[in-house]
């Protein structure tokens, strides 16, 4: 070994090559600030809005939007601004929750059915194949006839109906990363299969996850709405969107804002969390780092 | 320079990266006459891909000429407008790229393909297209040319397609080919078979070549004069001859030192090597961007440099050309402690009898329905025989070699001894213990001793891991030092692969593709294993980074007494390191023997096909091979039942015999085996007939025929 | 192919039965029977017990599931609780109204989605790029409720310009059918374009980035030629799988919309049928749907393995 300090091939400590700093993308930046203004005005309601949600303004019925009613009054004279603040919570409470739902199932069955492969993969593909078989909403909605709609019913609904989407892209993501060949050396010195996926597998598949959530996160508030909107979701007095907009429905004509209000707010969320989800897939998509001079 | 049919002048090409402006071609300029073979040569990171974009108008998004001027028959190119431009080029300059699996368009028969740019060119109609293309086919050397053209092309061979893809190159008849690593991704018989097209296509239509390469061999045997690439810029330039014999700049000397030759290895010879790596394109230096890998620099080489006559149409980018004209690229002439000598023991590794089939596709794969009424089921399942039945002893301290083309089952038989696969049918001893039914559990002792290394440089680390955490867990996991000395330990690791001790906290990303073998090196030995599977473990890396990573497994082996099974693709690479050498085809082994045996007569005939097929640099007359590349689509027609695995595209093959009966093993000599039908005497005995002027050429093989 | 064919048509019958199953039985295992929801509040358990031997509530649960199942196969899709009339004739009914909706939705979608994909992925970068892209972010940012009564609220309530409720059979004119038609299929539509626009952008880069398409470039073929000929055969072949998808999400959204627009079709009739508990209607409609859906993913997967060569033409040759 001491011969190895004039070996021709030891080699003299290069310079660390640059770490790949890319700038983040623009989306990522806006519709992360956006996501994350909605989350505090969420988390905050209370101290945000200007009224109770449900408090009632008989005198100032259909008011038009003012400073008094920043986006007027609804059928009941209750103030739509104040509506729409309460409305994020519950909003991104059905978001998150249906997602974490379908995470907390989906992930480790996509892992389990990538890596252990053979017959734990036949049968896992061919429950979500039977699932995927339904028409997306039918299966929610099946649910729902048989049982009393509630909040956590309808997320955790919603939830399932994104497990295939979710199991199917991780067993990609987990059959890609299980011929790598680090994997590979791991079995090769007899890891065993919890810290293959916990250590090995996991810590880079992530990325994907992250993105697919954050997607995931916006069809469920669309969903959750539509449920509502359909009168299967969160009941009557709640400040959700999809239910102002149905209530005032039949009042468009004369008090359109009462439906306007919580449809821009519905949009602004799902408009940046989306944004906010291409953005990280650009951000974190291999083949953009990989691109070389 | 001006009949050149393509002149690039003063070229230079950057590329607009994230982190800043990189020069990938700094000030090139090269010339083609009509009729020559031009090579350009260089490794990755040399710009020599990004010359093929500039000319045909096909440089990434990013990338921009900066400088200088493409002529084609003396007209400027970028005096034509985009369109006109491309037509031209179309129509006059044909290209073959690099990867022809997916270079044809998979939704478009192949002829159809092929007819395309004649009607969009030369404004024929659909039938003399058609006739036109079945010509070209033809000419490509295909038997039924008609089948061909109605293919889509998932229905053909790597080395069909790129043989579809030439033909369609020369369908306007262009005079210039621009050749793009034609056939780097081809195995080795398949790269004789499309050189051996390319150099009579050359003959017959008068042809220029560029082409473009990373392997020497190949562009000694097709080019007339080379053009070597170094960082984007031109290191040298000369005809074919000179280049190889005389090369003037060090980089090029370098190159062809460090380049393993095919014969039998020396124990305690190590091959020359290229220290260092590619400068830092973003801040290259002013002067001699060779300079810090270079063993002859001296003081004035960091003084700016132009390119200048060395010789007979010889030109050379170095300050010190005249002083260093005679001196040879430094040897490494490492005495290391010769094993062989004594003889290795008893056997480590024993294999016997290992077949291993695999089941393809999904739960329905294996029911077909059969045609009639009414349809009928019928249970096919589709079993690929990997491994087909393998005897294998490995004793310690020694390194079996394992060539074989793709899909021969070298990896499968690799992880099979390893138990990364459990095997269908034979047994899997290790130091007496047979590990082919073990539990995983019980197989913890043999995972501490048997290693594998990978060929992929990039997925062999884990990259969310420092190399500090990728070596301590196999520490960790055997328990083989106690917690608080490990740091050493890992230091101690990187230092027996070469590298410093300061990489434990780096990041794979921060690694060049040598140093992450080098890495992925230690993490094997860091259980202090006794054998090692080396998976093609330089077929990734260039000629340079290459030698030192095949020097660095022999050194280990000798300070360690490490026996490996190094597979390889590559014969030359095997002969540099194996004491003995396994040639594998289709899942059985066609010859053993040791590395001298194997090398040298009598040969199996997929041996000396493999032989004279090998790109050499040596100058050595270069065998009319074509009598033995007979059919070469691999496994094409190979016989379902017992015969011969090898017997489609066997030269000497005996029908009747080989097709249907198992092949006996021959024994030549000692330790030396040959699973041939052929008797012992009429075995082929040559791989490098007489001077091919002679004619007698493809007879030596020929005449070697049954009985 | 024909081996491809008859997998696929086994999976679609399997799955249709496992679907009836899981349907059934969760009927089956619900508190309240149906008895007990026919006869009201006030039913008395004699009269309870009547009418569960009446319907055959007290065989066991495969018995009456056989019953059920082939009823429903011979067409009889049972009985509606609240409307007291036989399924089947109001189900199809629906249906037919509801297939005019789905399939000019589809066809639009289809066709302006891919057009404006294209467009996106070979003017990558520039402005039309971003203009379909700010398009398609508001397609998919708003549930599709929101853009009916944006519709309404316009075209109806502000311009006065169409019918906002209900459907006009052709027997009443071609035009009060189609203007009848307008704002539901526009907003399905518009709800839809985005996802179809976004894959085919994805795909059609992918292909215009693909070796084959430099390989026919390198030729000197002219960009057009490169594009109709190489890049879109290949770049429109994942939309079929693609529209596929979105048919689910398609049927999904005609329940919503055809509530939004009163449209009688089977949507609403599910929607209706839900809110009173007919479970017998309820049954029917997700059954059908389902079976819709299932054909239709098969009509997807046999096309795409038509159209694609390597599904086509297995074998090698040479």
């Amino acid at each position: 070994m001491a011969e190895a300090s004039v070996d021709l091939e030891a080699a003299p400590i290069a310079p660390r090559r640059r770490a790949r700093r890319r700038p983040l993308p623009s989306s990522l930046v806006a519709g992360g600030l956006v996501f994350a203004a909605i989350i505090l005005v969420a988390i905050f309601a209370p101290l945000i809005a200007p009224y109770p949600f449900d408090e009632m303004h008989i005198r100032d019925r259909f008011h038009a939007p003012s400073l008094t009613y920043l986006a007027g009054t609804d059928e009941y004279g209750r103030d739509v601004f104040s509506r729409m603040i309460y409305g994020a919570r519950l909003s991104l409470f059905m978001g998150v929750l249906a997602t974490l739902v379908s995470l907390v199932i989906g992930v480790p069955l996509g892992l389990l059915s990538g890596y252990m492969r053979g017959a734990v993969d036949e049968a896992v593909m061919r429950i979500l194949d039977i699932m995927m078989a339904f028409p997306p909403i039918m299966l929610v909605l099946l649910i729902i006839t048989l049982t009393e709609p509630s909040l956590w019913k309808t997320s955790v609904a919603v939830g399932f109906l994104f497990v295939p989407a979710i199991a199917r892209l991780m067993r990609s993501v987990c059959l890609d990363l299980a011929g790598e060949e680090y994997v590979l050396a791991a079995r090769a010195r007899g890891e065993g299969a919890s810290y293959i996926l916990l250590r090995e597998i996991l810590p880079n598949a992530w990325p994907p996850i992250i993105v697919e959530g954050s997607l995931r996160v916006t069809f469920a508030i669309l969903l959750a709405a539509v449920l509502s909107f359909l009168g299967f979701g969160i009941q009557p007095p709640a400040a959700d969107w999809g239910l102002m907009i149905a209530q005032a429905r039949g009042y468009i004509e004369r008090a359109p804002w009462i439906v306007l209000a919580p449809g821009l707010a519905m949009c602004v969320t799902v408009v940046a969390v989306n944004l906010f989800g291409d953005g990280l897939r650009e951000y974190l998509d291999p083949r953009m780092s990989a691109r070389r001079g | 320079m001006d009949d050149a049919l393509l002149s690039i002048e003063n070229l230079t090409v950057t590329y607009d990266t994230l982190a800043g402006p990189v020069t990938a071609v700094d000030d090139l300029s090269l010339a083609i006459g009509p009729g020559r073979a031009v090579g350009l040569v260089g490794e990755s990171g040399s710009g020599k891909s990004t010359v093929a974009g500039a000319v045909l108008d096909l440089l990434a998004p990013g990338a921009a000429i900066d400088g200088g001027r493409i002529r084609f028959e003396g007209t400027d190119l970028a005096s034509h407008d985009r369109a006109t431009r491309r037509a031209l080029l179309g129509r006059r300059i044909g290209s073959v790229f690099q990867d022809p699996f997916t270079s044809l368009n998979p939704a478009i028969q192949v002829g159809d393909q092929i007819a395309e740019p004649m009607m969009v060119h030369l404004g024929v109609g659909a039938s003399e297209a058609r006739a036109m293309t079945l010509e070209r086919l033809d000419e490509m050397g295909f038997a039924r040319p008609a089948e061909i053209a109605g293919a889509y092309p998932h229905q053909l061979s790597g080395g069909m397609k790129q043989r579809a893809l030439i033909a369609a190159a020369l369908a306007c008849e262009p005079k210039l080919i621009i050749l793009d690593e034609p056939t780097t991704a081809l195995d080795v018989t398949i790269e004789a078979q499309i050189i051996d097209l390319l150099e009579r296509l050359r003959t017959e239509k008068g042809l220029s070549y560029l082409f473009i390469s990373h392997n020497l061999g190949v562009v000694r045997r097709v080019c007339e004069e080379v053009y070597v690439l170094y960082a984007g810029r031109l290191m040298e330039r000369a005809d074919t001859d000179a280049l190889f014999d005389r090369p003037s700049h060090p980089y090029t000397r370098g190159l062809l030192a460090s380049l393993p030759r095919l014969q039998p290895p020396h124990r305690v010879k190590r091959l020359s090597t290229i220290p260092g790596e590619l400068p830092d394109l973003l801040a290259p230096p002013p002067g001699c961007i060779f300079e810090a890998r270079c063993p002859f620099s001296a003081e004035g080489c960091d003084r700016p440099q132009t390119i200048r006559v060395a010789g007979v149409r010889q030109m050379t980018r170095c300050h010190r050309h005249a002083e260093i004209a005679g001196e040879a690229w430094p040897s490494r002439a490492r005495l290391g402690h010769d094993f062989s000598r004594k003889g290795f023991g008893d056997a480590l590794v024993n294999v016997v009898g290992l077949k291993k089939r695999f089941r393809m596709g999904g739960l329905f794969a294996g029911i077909k329905l059969k045609p009639g009424l009414p349809p009928r089921i019928v249970n096919a399942p589709p079993v690929v025989k990997a491994v087909a039945g393998i005897d294998l002893v490995i004793r310690p301290g020694e390194v079996v070699g394992l060539v074989g083309e793709s899909g021969s089952g070298k990896s499968t038989l690799g992880r099979l001894l390893l138990r990364l696969e459990d095997p269908t049918e034979g047994a899997v001893e290790y130091d007496g213990l047979a590990i082919e039914r073990l539990p995983q559990r019980a197989l913890r002792p043999f995972r501490k001793e048997a290693q594998i290394v990978f060929q992929n440089a990039d997925s062999s680390l884990n990259p969310r891991k420092t190399v500090g955490e990728t070596l301590r867990r196999p520490l960790a996991l055997f328990g083989i030092v106690p917690a608080r000395e490990r740091a050493k330990r890992v230091g101690d690791l990187l230092e027996m692969v070469r590298l410093p001790r300061a990489y434990a906290t780096r990041y794979p990303h921060q690694l060049s593709g040598g140093e992450k073998q080098r890495v992925a090196i230690a993490r094997a030995l860091a259980t202090e294993p006794k054998f090692i599977v080396c998976d093609e473990p330089v077929s990734a890396l260039d000629v340079s980074v290459q030698a030192a990573v095949v020097n660095l497994l022999a050194d280990l082996r000798d300070e360690l007494g490490l026996s490996y099974l190094f597979i390889s693709h590559d014969l030359a690479v095997v002969a540099q390191l194996s004491d003995r050498i396994a040639v594998m085809y289709r899942g059985t082994f066609a010859e053993t023997g040791t590395a001298d045996q194997v090398l040298s007569p009598p040969f199996h005939p997929y041996t000396l096909v493999l032989l004279a097929s090998a790109p050499r640099v040596d100058g050595s007359a270069m065998p009319d091979r074509s009598a033995l590349l007979r059919d070469a689509a691999p496994g094409a027609g190979a016989p379902d039942g017992d015969g011969c695995p090898f017997f489609a595209r066997c030269p000497s093959r005996i029908e009747g015999t080989c097709d249907e009966l198992p092949p006996p093993r021959r024994t030549p000599a000692k330790g030396h085996a040959i699973a041939c039908h052929l008797k012992l005497d009429a075995l082929p005995t040559r791989f490098v007939p007489a001077a091919p002027a002679m004619g007698a050429a493809p007879g030596a093989v020929a005449s070697a025929g049954p009985e | 192919m024909i081996a491809y064919a008859a997998q696929r048509l086994v999976f679609v019958v399997f799955i249709l039965v496992a679907m009836s199953l899981l349907v059934f039985a969760a009927i089956y295992a619900l508190p309240g029977n149906t008895a007990a929801i026919m006869l009201g509040q006030f039913a008395t358990p004699d009269s309870l017990a009547a009418m569960e031997a009446k319907m055959g509530l007290n065989d066991n649960f495969f018995v009456q599931y056989w019953r059920w199942a082939s009823a429903f196969a011979t067409g009889d899709l049972g009985q509606s609780m609240v409307m007291e009339r036989p399924v089947a004739p109001i189900l199809w009914d629906a249906m037919a109204k509801s297939t005019i909706l789905a399939a000019a939705s589809l066809f639009f979608v289809a066709v302006i989605g891919i057009v404006l994909g294209v467009v996106a992925a070979v003017r990558r970068g520039r402005p039309i790029d971003g203009a379909i892209a700010i398009f398609t972010y508001l397609g998919i940012s708003v549930p599709e409720f929101f853009w009916g009564i944006v519709l309404i609220l316009v075209f109806a309530s502000w311009f006065d310009l169409l019918p906002t409720m209900g459907y006009a059979s052709l027997s009443d004119g071609i035009g009060p059918f189609l203007a009848h038609l307008v704002l539901p299929v526009v907003t399905l539509t518009l709800t839809l374009i985005a996802h179809v626009s976004r894959m085919t952008r994805s795909s059609m880069l992918e292909v215009l980035q693909s070796n084959y398409v430099r390989a026919a470039r390198a030729r000197g073929l002219p960009e057009r030629r490169v594009l109709r000929h190489h890049a879109l055969r290949n770049g429109l072949l994942p939309s079929i799988t693609v529209l596929a998808q979105d048919f689910g999400w398609l049927i999904g959204s005609i329940v919503v919309i055809e509530t939004v627009f009163a449209y009688p079709g089977v949507g609403r009739l599910l929607i209706f049928a839900i809110q009173r508990q007919d479970i017998p209607v309820v049954l029917a409609v997700i059954l059908v749907i389902t079976a819709v859906y299932a054909l239709a993913n098969l009509a997807a997967d046999l096309m795409y393995a038509y159209l694609n060569p390597r599904i086509r033409y297995g074998r090698s040759v040479g």
